[in-house]
């Protein structure tokens, strides 16, 4: 009973992540029940790049220092995942001097991109340590160089990625509903991480890292934690990517990705993991509205010349609206949750009149 | 706080409005819509219009071949029309832009399916392109690029309905090396291969194989970096050389393309020099300029010149009439030929049936703006024999030399 009461408890502190898989899993079933090909497709990169931006969110959000590596480790999961998940005939096609004792290996879909998760990780282990020292401009900088090391690792070590070349043959697996899985499995791993202490030491770095040094927190530790953590993430997400599009270079994994995970996490709000999932879907859903109407304008040839480009100024346009009325994301640190006050209306209101409140909430500052 | 709800209620607003847009944009795309003109009041426009699809890219980094080939794909239609469509109906052509990312143009190419496409054209590069491939060939139509020169464009990687129109690598290597070996009689190259992209090592690549292939001596592959400017190192090796070759071999692309030539002319070597279709930009003719720009050699996909044949000429007409001027790229062509390609071998089969068309396409040796072309069945790849244009660069000035096609392609 106490347990459980416990468990209760704990719940109602933490609705957030309920909250926010909830809406992303009807908008997964319904569009999997009643949606065209197409709208399955958008969703499923929604799902993917809600991997990529929560993923983000671990490190940049909790540590505050800007990750330009990111996509790097997507990329790592992506070409290591393909690597296990090819059939032995489809990887002679592609990669005929790849390393004899790579090419018989053949893995089920799920533990290739365990993985390929796993090696990003590793390699985020592995130079983190050492980078997690430094922080602020020199943090981003070599963060920066770092996703220029990786890129060029991928270009140029054709024997595991074919060079600058595109890698063909490798299998469809992501669908909508593998996707959608992770994407909300991730939005709790996020939230939890946020949560545990080396989250919240993490925060406290952010926030202050002279202080949280003097109170005994490990910076360099808990930056390391998080790094880590998020690399896994990408390198998940790069694997989910790679069996969604089947065909890849190594310029999918560089500046243009990147701008784009990093916007989507900017706009949401970097403090918070619900501003990681607002941001993904509101510029998804931004993106395609805005596609949509510019193709139809063309077809229906309202225009002399057709709208060329008006999806990218237009949308450039409201991120820039939105980030001056809102400089740190449309959430900003907030996360999306019930008060206890909330709860307690909700279980109420049958009785009152009240309009039940808003659920956005000012969160607690720990 | 009020101020902070009223926030969120309009971004929740905006956004919900523009989703609907999108919904509504979607529908209303998709439903038929009333061709103009049209005399019977049938229900179903389905019958009277045949669509293609094209997936485009109009913005980004594909934009620059991309929107040419689109004029050209545009100008055919209208022409086609005009002489009374195919198979009785009038041909529509739908461009939604692929935004030079491949995830849209995937996406792009399942709308243009849903609106009813009877055949895909697609980007004309394998990484931009060959998702539209990809979901045209679930769809069960033709899908085909105008300019991806990538082997791997091909029906063994893509699907037994899909084609470019574009030489391989392969074919361009290939007539650069015949050409020089039987036409200008060198028996000697020193090859220098930009490392940077695929396009120039791959390109190298199949060039040597076939020089060697003849009996040819390639005495050195160099390399070289694109960005690097600096070409001291292998001019250095070049002018080392104790016996001359009879030519260089330079597989590079412009910026740097421009540099490396001024820098070999301006050591007092004049070398003829051979190179891919990178060298048809007009951006390296002001490059080297009238002092540094002779004895070079290039194969290509097109000559654009009233003088290269009666129907390029009259192509020409057409393009001054609709554009009011000349096209000021070659890819305008490609955008043309795939048209064509495309309704005739809806002609052909008699029905807009992508497998039908597939074996139209297989079977007929096509006479194109682009030189002649044969591609090879399905099983071995559809591989493009093709003729590839010959330009001569002398004073800055190019000149067509004529088509070669090369009589031993090598495997890719």
């Amino acid at each position: 009973m106490k347990t459980q009461n416990a468990i209760l408890l704990w719940l109602k502190s933490h609705t957030t992540p309920f909250l926010l898989s909830i809406p992303l899993l009807l908008l997964a079933v319904l569009v999997q029940a009643f949606g065209g090909t197409l709208l399955i497709r958008i969703v499923t990169v929604l799902f993917i790049n809600l991997v990529m931006v929560l993923g983000l969110q671990v490190f940049m959000g909790n540590s505050g220092i800007l990750n330009f590596a990111h996509i790097g480790f997507m990329g790592i999961g992506a070409y290591t995942s393909v690597l296990f998940s090819m059939t032995p005939q489809a990887k002679a096609a592609t990669l005929p001097d790849l390393y004899p004792f790579l090419r018989p290996i053949h893995l089920p879909f799920l533990p290739s991109l365990l993985i390929g998760a796993l090696a990003a990780a590793l390699v985020a282990a592995l130079v983190g340590y050492a980078l997690m020292r430094l922080s602020d401009a020199a943090a981003v900088i070599t963060l920066f160089a770092l996703l220029v090391i990786i890129h060029t690792i991928l270009v140029h070590w054709s024997i595991v990625t074919n060079g600058p070349r595109t890698l063909f043959g490798v299998d469809n697996y992501t669908t909508l509903g593998i996707s959608a899985f992770f994407g909300i499995l991730i939005i709790f791993i996020a939230y939890l991480f946020k949560e545990t202490p080396v989250g919240l030491k993490l925060r406290a770095s952010r926030d202050d890292r002279y202080a949280a040094a003097s109170i005994g927190i490990n910076v360099v530790q808990v930056r390391w934690a998080g790094f880590v953590l998020s690399a896994f993430l990408a390198g998940f997400g790069g694997g989910l990517w790679a069996h969604f599009i089947t065909s890849f270079s190594p310029y999918a994994f560089y500046l243009t990705e990147t701008f784009s995970i990093l916007s989507m996490l900017v706009i949401g709000g970097t403090g918070s993991v619900s501003g990681a999932v607002v941001g993904t879907v509101v510029v998804t859903f931004l993106r395609e509205a805005l596609r949509a109407i510019e193709n139809s304008a063309n077809i229906a040839g309202l225009f002399q010349n057709n709208l060329v480009g008006f999806t990218e100024v237009f949308l450039s346009i409201l991120l820039i609206l939105i980030l001056i009325y809102r400089p740190s994301g449309i959430l900003g640190s907030r996360e999306i949750r019930l008060t206890s006050e909330d709860l307690r209306s909700v279980t109420a209101s049958s009785q009152t009149d009240r309009p039940v409140p808003s659920s956005t909430k000012e969160g607690k500052h720990v | 706080m009020m101020k902070k709800q009223l926030w969120s209620f309009t971004i929740v607003l905006v956004l919900l409005s523009l989703l609907l847009t999108a919904c509504g944009g979607g529908a209303a795309t998709q439903a038929p819509q009333p061709q103009e003109g049209a005399v019977t009041a049938a229900p179903s426009t389905d019958s009277d219009k045949i669509i293609i699809g094209a997936a485009f890219c109009l913005t980004g980094i594909q934009a620059p071949l991309d929107e040419p080939a689109l004029r050209g794909a545009q100008l055919a239609v209208d022409v086609i029309n005009e002489k009374g469509g195919v198979l009785g109906k009038k041909v529509e052509l739908i461009n939604l832009d692929g935004k030079s990312d491949p995830v849209t143009v995937g996406n792009v190419a399942v709308q243009l399916i849903q609106q009813g496409a009877k055949a895909i054209i697609t980007p004309s590069d394998f990484d931009f392109g060959s998702p539209a491939s990809r979901e045209a060939q679930k769809a069960g139509l033709v899908g085909i690029s105008p300019a991806a020169s990538s082997p791997l464009f091909s029906s063994t990687v893509l699907g037994d309905k899909q084609f470019t129109m574009s030489m391989w690598n392969t074919t361009m290597g290939a007539a650069a090396a015949e050409y020089a070996y039987n036409v200008l009689g060198y028996r000697s190259v020193y090859v220098v291969t930009d490392t940077f992209i695929d396009y120039t090592k791959s390109l190298s690549r199949y060039f040597i194989v076939a020089f060697k292939n003849l009996g040819g001596e390639v005495m050195f592959e160099d390399t070289y970096t694109q960005g690097a400017q600096d070409f001291s190192a292998q001019l250095a090796r070049i002018q080392a050389l104790e016996k001359k070759p009879d030519f260089l071999y330079i597989s590079s692309y412009m910026p740097d393309l421009g540099m490396i030539i001024r820098t070999i002319r301006e050591a007092g070597i004049d070398l003829p020099i051979v190179g891919g279709d990178s060298y048809d930009d007009p951006g390296l003719f002001e490059a080297v300029g009238a002092e540094y720009g002779s004895n070079i050699y290039f194969t290509t996909h097109s000559w654009v010149s009233p003088d290269t044949s009666p129907e390029m000429k009259q192509f020409l007409d057409y393009y001054k009439a609709k554009y009011g001027s000349d096209p000021d790229a070659m890819w305008v062509v490609t955008g043309w030929d795939v048209v064509n390609i495309l309704t005739k071998a809806m002609e052909i089969a008699g029905s807009t049936d992508g497998a039908a068309m597939a074996k139209a396409m297989e079977d007929t040796e096509w006479n194109l703006l682009t030189g002649k072309l044969d591609w090879s069945d399905a099983a071995s790849g559809h591989q493009t024999n093709k003729e590839a244009a010959i330009v001569i660069l002398t004073e800055g000035k190019p000149s067509f030399w004529g088509w070669y096609r090369p009589a031993v392609i090598p495997p890719p």
